[in-house]
């Protein structure tokens, strides 16, 4: 008559089952904020990440903007590179030069700062930019 | 604790009419023949675990309507097979004041007493005696005989456990039930640590995250420099669409572009000689493209600012 009750048993395993279900409850709860929280940063990390790859990556912007100036037509544009930015300038460049230039400044993701395109002659501008990096 | 390790339990005879017993002492209780059903009989089997499976096919026909729990012994070779009624016994143990926790063992009156020799008197009221084998409870008004002490009766080891609860359920069902309870904390238990294990993986990735990227330590930072980011990309888009609209204008012989400048996100244009006609061609492309301009006319020249 000393052995312990199988009812009472059954209630101790019921009472730990209910115990454990909500130690379940509450840690899905938590990973299910968690998991949000993390989905916000990682989409967060991804946006910056993209857009300083494109606009703040000065070595790879100075990179690209050398293998643009190496064609032998471009050999008039200066450069300058500062501290944050990167300066283009040519005082007397052919029109068509400046125009496959442009075509290739303006198709990739430079933060051009300032821009600015004199009319010398029928053929020839002045030239100058500035890129932010 | 020496002192009630050796201290000896009192036996007590339980049936419905014997005396009143208050007692507040553990006790080891022999029930009156009145309690329980048996049976003694030979079966073609030796031990005593087959013969258990056997019990309730064997009182089959023989017992009322009850909720009966069975015990078998073996003596020689006759098998003495029981049925009992545990919530009876209990509620006739509670009826006489005795408590569950004051029951050290609960014996059949067969299993201890089958030894007498005639008639024997119990109590003050009661008389057993044997017959073929079967102890049976006799009436009052047989004569006396010897009286037993029942506390000097040397007890066997067949005594019984009495389920509290097995008139509601009974122990093979709540064997079941602890089984599949057993089996569902496994389970719920398993899938924490599993969740446990993805939440500590989760919070580390989520807490590296800007770090892995080089970015700054708190979402705050990195929301103001996605804004700036964001405005940096749309001024750009911007200019690159203004560009490709400057590049689309048509312009007449004579008519050229002097000079383009783009200074504090504002794009400044001068042309020279430009006839009426170009100009209006020009500001009917800015309005039709939706950009925000303002034109300025000079002597010979004429202004077209673009506000990024």
């Amino acid at each position: 008559m000393n052995r312990i009750n199988p009812l009472y048993i059954a209630l101790l395993l019921v009472v730990v089952f209910v115990f454990v279900s909500l130690k379940l409850d509450s840690v899905q709860f938590e990973l299910a904020d968690i998991k949000d929280e993390y989905k916000k940063k990682a989409s967060l990390t991804y946006k910056v990440s993209g857009l300083q790859s494109a606009y703040r990556n000065k070595k790879e912007i100075e990179k690209s903007i050398n293998l643009l100036l190496r064609f032998p037509a471009v050999k008039s544009i200066e450069t300058k590179i500062k501290r944050d930015s990167i300066l283009l300038s040519s005082k007397s460049i052919d029109k068509n030069v400046l125009n496959l230039l442009m075509g290739r400044l303006l198709n990739r993701t430079y933060n051009i700062h300032s821009l600015k395109i004199e009319r010398l002659s029928e053929t020839r501008v002045c030239f100058k930019m500035e890129i932010k990096c | 604790m020496f002192i009630k390790f050796n201290e000896k339990i009192k036996t007590i005879f339980l049936d419905s009419d014997s005396s009143e017993e208050m007692l507040d002492e553990r006790v080891n209780v022999i029930l009156s023949p009145s309690l329980y059903w048996v049976k003694k009989i030979t079966l073609p089997i030796k031990n005593v675990a087959d013969a258990k499976k056997l019990l309730p096919s064997i009182f089959e026909d023989t017992l009322p309507k009850g909720n009966y729990n069975y015990f078998v012994y073996k003596e020689e070779n006759v098998f003495f097979a029981f049925a009992y009624e545990d919530k009876v016994i209990l509620d006739l143990l509670s009826e006489k004041g005795i408590s569950d926790s004051n029951i050290e063992n609960v014996y059949f009156a067969q299993s201890e007493l089958s030894f007498i020799n005639g008639t024997v008197k119990i109590n003050k009221t009661q008389k057993i005696c044997l017959k073929e084998g079967v102890l049976i409870l006799l009436c009052e008004w047989i004569e006396d005989g010897e009286e037993v002490d029942l506390d000097s009766i040397e007890l066997s080891k067949n005594s019984i456990v009495l389920a509290q609860f097995g008139h509601i359920v009974d122990n093979n069902s709540l064997y079941t039930i602890w089984l599949i309870l057993i089996m569902l904390i496994g389970l719920v238990t398993t899938e924490y640590f599993i969740t446990y294990h993805k939440l500590q993986e989760l919070t580390t990735l989520s807490d590296n995250i800007f770090k892995k990227h080089n970015l700054q330590e708190t979402t705050l930072q990195n929301e103001t420099i996605l804004k700036e980011y964001t405005l940096t990309h749309s001024k750009q888009t911007l200019l690159r669409e203004y560009i490709s609209i400057i590049l689309s204008l048509k312009l007449k012989s004579g008519e050229n572009l002097k000079q383009m400048i783009l200074k504090n996100r504002v794009l400044k244009l001068e042309f020279s000689a430009l006839c009426d006609e170009t100009i209006k061609s020009i500001i009917y492309t800015m309005e039709s493209n939706r950009v925000k301009f303002k034109t300025e006319k000079k002597v010979n020249t004429w202004h077209l600012e673009m506000i990024l």
